[in-house]
């Protein structure tokens, strides 16, 4: 697959997706096997990076031996590093030690009791064990002591998701936006959630949040559709007539709108011609005016 | 009851989203030649819509899934039929909250309705029996499918996901949350369907 990307590309990717924590175990693998590894003297002291990077995409893709050599060399320059150690613990996760991988994260703890990497591998391993009440739990008291964790703090509104214990969920997203007040992704999250949970005052509440995500970001077609449809489902529930219904009808139109604008300005000709994304929302709206 | 068939095209989309985030739990529908109004005993899934590979258990973006999905299919002798799903964990091919909930969604616009749960540890480049399991709902409760399964072209269906699992085809298939990132990904797969055409 890499064969023809030059080192230096190899090189940027790789760091690219260092940076941006994007998991494309496959593409790095092959970039490492297939280009990098030959000339693996010329990346400095980006290397050690680099083998961090290969072994868990290693552990992700099943490629043991490659994991292995990772972590070998990892171990000669930095011996005793709990850093390595940590590796080591999901090199057994992976392969479904999961006794030896609860063994090595607690034997970290024991000689780091901060090190919150370790804590959250704890909680993986439960997740890979379908544990998720115990993951859950464990999560919670992680947050205890580690609350501007915003990883942490998604990682357990999915969690909540899963066992569909959405107010929960809910208050995991609340946390997040607490501290991020300013993210569009988060309000989004949040109406998305008291959307499915459903009801009359959590629909409201998901229209205002989706309405102030598409305020934070108006380019965020996700909570334009959100907007659209709790605007729609609140028309729909309103009396016949009213104040409401109208109010509820006009942001239903108006989201819809700008969702046409996007798909026109955007998309192929073709594609909308044949998507029909315009006699959708409109046949929805008709429904509306006539319920 | 109907027997089923599974197009080629049907069987490697459905598969190629799955091994496309083999560390996510991801859904999609399935479609099927409209022959409510004829003689024909047999439900002919013709192709595969992926969706999400992000929170499947929420549902705005899922019912404005449906809605586009349903909106194209009109006109084309198509109707929304199947359901599949493949879990976030390894060894899970159970039927959870969210499978059971979109399934019977579908199976109130389609009675026939068939739910498929995608075994992870099948989905592989090698020839493999029965990568899914199909359910019906029956008795109120899905259950595993009693209809006869056509698979005429077992051989083609095994042949065209190795290819296409080798070239690495999986990273040109868009879900519709590729499509809500960035309207212009097309969640039809016109190239992706060409490109399974051509490995039969």
């Amino acid at each position: 697959m890499a064969q023809r990307v030059g080192f230096d590309e190899a090189r940027t990717t790789m760091k690219k997706y260092r940076e941006d924590q994007i998991r494309d175990s496959d593409l790095v693998l092959s970039l490492w096997e297939d280009v990098v590894s030959d000339k693996c003297n010329r990346l400095g002291d980006e290397l050690w990076l680099v083998y961090e990077q290969v072994c868990t995409a290693a552990l992700d893709c099943r490629r043991f031996d490659i994991a292995e050599d990772c972590i070998t060399c990892l171990d000669n320059k930095f011996p005793r590093s709990i850093r390595v150690r940590r590796l080591q613990g999901m090199y057994h996760e992976a392969r479904e030690e999961f006794s030896e991988a609860e063994e090595e994260y607690k034997s970290i703890l024991e000689k780091d009791e901060t090190n919150m990497y370790a804590r959250k591998r704890q909680v993986a391993t439960l997740k890979a064990r379908n544990k998720i009440g115990e993951a859950i739990q464990k999560l919670n008291e992680y947050l205890k002591s580690f609350m501007t964790d915003y990883e942490a703090w998604n990682e357990l509104c999915d969690l909540y998701l899963s066992q569909h214990d959405y107010g929960n969920a809910a208050f995991c997203l609340e946390e997040l936006l607490m501290s991020n007040p300013h993210n569009h992704l988060f309000h989004q999250k949040y109406a998305e959630i008291r959307y499915t949970q459903g009801g009359n005052e959590n629909m409201e509440l998901a229209r205002s949040y989706f309405a102030q995500a598409v305020k934070l970001n108006p380019n965020n077609l996700r909570a334009l559709n959100g907007l659209f449809l709790s605007a729609s489902t609140l028309a729909v529930t309103s009396s016949k007539g009213g104040k409401d219904k109208q109010l509820n009808l006009k942001y239903a139109t108006w989201a819809a709108e700008q969702i046409q604008i996007k798909y026109q300005t955007q998309q192929p000709e073709a594609q909308l011609k044949d998507t029909k994304i315009r006699e959708c929302l409109e046949k929805h709206l008709d429904s509306l005016q006539s319920a | 009851m109907a027997d089923i068939n599974v197009t080629v095209r049907a069987h490697c989309k459905l598969l190629l989203h799955a091994v496309k985030y083999p560390h996510a739990a991801v859904n999609g529908i399935l479609l099927a030649e409209d022959n409510r109004n004829k003689e024909s005993k047999t439900l002919k899934f013709v192709d595969a819509i992926p969706f999400f590979h992000v929170s499947l258990g929420l549902s705005p973006m899922l019912e404005m899934a449906l809605l586009q999905v349903e909106a194209y299919c009109k006109g084309k002798n198509l109707v929304i039929a199947g359901y599949y799903q493949a879990n976030e964990n390894y060894s899970d091919n159970e039927m959870n909250h969210v499978a059971k909930t979109i399934g019977r969604k579908v199976q109130e616009n389609f009675h026939d309705a068939c739910l498929f749960m995608i075994d992870n540890r099948k989905v592989k480049a090698e020839s493999v029996s029965q990568p899914y399991k199909i359910y019906t709902l029956r008795d109120s409760g899905w259950r595993d499918s009693d209809r006869k399964n056509i698979s005429e072209d077992d051989i083609s269906k095994e042949e065209s996901l190795y290819a296409l699992l080798k070239s690495g085809a999986q990273r040109q298939l868009c879900d519709f949350d590729n499509h809500f990132d960035d309207v212009r990904n097309d969640w039809r797969n016109l190239e992706l369907n060409d490109l399974i055409n051509r490995c039969t």
